[in-house]
């Protein structure tokens, strides 16, 4: 992508679009993040605070806030120090220096994670034995429900069968990948695995996507079987699911592009188009994820508000010690193979559950299978 | 939106996980929240959401399959039977019924609910079980 850039002195670089477009796909998501960790704690349930149960109370004291106050400095350091080495990186024309500032960042805001984590667990405090269970089945999808999942299928289903019908449209030879600057950098024939080797990709990816969405709504916990908080996570679950779907779509259509380039090869990709609608989605779905919070916490006045029980917080159910790092729930004693994440909104798998791992094995597998089709059917020139 | 029937239990309790379950289970049968017909979740979400192992909520099913209050034959789910009209309790039973009853209500006293409260719940369930008894016939 940097071998066609315009040579510019790094003094200049603010007056030149041609960087600035350079920059763009490599500064979006590290604003983005930036902005996910600023409000990282308070889309947390209000009794889990930096992967910590917590009393709900803990929130508004002097040392929580001081927690916060620090992470959010550790968040922007690390993030401006992601930035300018993303912007020099570019400048420079060295192009595996924005993904060093990408890095850098993450890094970083992890870091900052577990030391406000570290810094909270002095405060935890022992969650209610007290349990809730809805005594209604997950209700299933209607027929709606079933089109609506079906469609990512029918089109890639649909664009394979165009694919079919134009074969003979297809040129011998034809660019499959493309760098930012709307050059092709890979290519791959006329075969079945280079011409429908993609769409494979992309069923395996909805596929397993498909998956995911059905277990969030029939495998997770329902935290709270009473009062509006159950309602707030009936509508959480139900939002994660459907974001699940709108990625589908999403993957569906971006397969489905590039097998109708195959057909059409005297049409330019719009990589610009294609990364702003990225970039957009992504967007959206931050916005989404920040104003339902973990579990529904922001959805009703309810998860707002303090839930003082006598018995201990509630949390999300689950015992800290069976979080490594926060991040990782290992709990073999525990039925659900799902689990709400303390880490960020939506749920991870529960390693202590063989049925976690087999999940796991499949996610590996459907990443294993686009690996091998561009073994077979790519080519660098 | 109506509030979909629930159960709690408390796992500090010295009374077994299954037993709670159970006790709630059939607390909301009599109550009528759960009509003849309607599906119960299955012992894996029950399990999920309660957190605790498949085979503590399998075996209160059971228990409540041995009353006549569920059907759990395989394949078609927990169902809730209408469920025949018990034999009347045995001497023994009712002097059981009455000693755990008043045993409850002197814990109720000795922690300080008040007596009215007590009374309120107590008309209060027993227009339940009317209500439920009078729908069988009874």
């Amino acid at each position: 992508m940097f071998a066609h850039m315009p040579t510019a002195p790094a003094a200049v670089i603010t007056g030149n679009p041609v960087l600035w477009a350079l920059i763009a796909p490599f500064a979006a998501p590290l604003v983005l993040i930036a902005v996910f960790f600023h409000f990282l704690p308070e889309i947390t349930r209000r009794d889990i605070f930096f992967a910590v149960t917590v009393d709900p109370a803990f929130r508004n004291t002097r040392d929580a806030r001081s927690i916060i106050r620090r992470f959010r400095v550790e968040v922007r350091i690390h993030s401006g120090m992601g930035l300018a080495i993303a912007f020099v990186g570019v400048a420079a024309r060295q192009p595996l220096v924005p993904l060093a500032g990408v890095a850098w960042q993450t890094g970083g805001v992890l870091h900052a994670f577990l030391r406000a984590r570290k810094h909270t667990m002095p405060y935890a405090s022992p969650p209610s034995a007290r349990r809730e269970g809805t005594l209604i089945p997950r209700p299933a999808g209607g027929v709606a429900h079933a089109f609506l999942q079906a469609g990512p299928f029918a089109i890639l289903v649909g664009s394979a069968l165009y694919l079919a019908a134009n074969w003979q449209r297809i040129p011998e030879r034809f660019p499959v990948h493309w760098g930012l600057d709307g050059q092709p950098n890979g290519w791959s024939t006329r075969s079945v695995a280079g011409v429908y080797g993609p769409l494979l990709i992309g069923f395996c990816l909805c596929a397993m996507i498909e998956l995911f969405s059905y277990g969030i709504l029939h495998w997770t916990r329902q935290v709270r079987a009473s009062g509006p908080g159950a309602l707030a996570e009936t509508r959480f679950r139900r939002v994660q699911a459907g974001i699940l779907v709108a990625l589908e779509y999403f993957f569906a259509l971006i397969f489905n592009g590039l097998g109708v380039l195959r057909s059409h090869p005297e049409q330019e990709p719009r990589i610009g188009l294609f990364l702003l609608g990225t970039f957009v989605f992504i967007f959206v779905l931050f916005v989404i994820l920040i104003r339902t919070g973990q579990g529904g916490a922001n959805l009703s006045k309810a998860g707002r508000d303090l839930e003082l029980v006598p018995e201990g917080p509630i949390g999300d159910r689950t015992p800290d010690q069976c979080w490594r790092a926060g991040m990782f729930y290992v709990n073999r004693n525990d039925p659900a193979v799902l689990v709400e994440k303390r880490f960020g909104i939506g749920y991870t798998l529960n390693f202590g559950r063989p049925a976690a791992w087999l999940l796991l094995g499949l996610i590996l597998a459907s990443a294993a299978i686009p690996l091998v089709i561009a073994l077979v059917s790519v080519h660098a020139r | 939106m109506k509030q979909a029937p629930f159960i709690q239990i408390d796992l500090s309790s010295r009374v077994p996980a299954y037993e709670q379950i159970a006790s709630e289970i059939r607390a909301s049968l009599v109550a009528g929240d759960l009509p003849p017909g309607s599906s119960l979740p299955t012992v894996r979400q029950l399990a999920t959401d309660l957190n605790v192992h498949h085979n503590t909520v399998a075996q209160a099913y059971r228990i409540l399959a041995a009353e006549g209050w569920l059907d759990l034959r395989r394949g078609r789910g927990v169902r809730v039977l209408s469920r025949s009209n018990p034999a009347r309790a045995a001497g023994n039973d009712q002097r059981n019924f009455d000693l755990q009853l008043r045993r409850l209500l002197a814990k109720a006293v000795a922690e300080g609910v008040s007596p009215t409260a007590i009374a309120r719940q107590l008309a209060v369930h027993a227009r339940h079980v009317k209500a439920w008894a009078s729908a069988r016939g009874d």
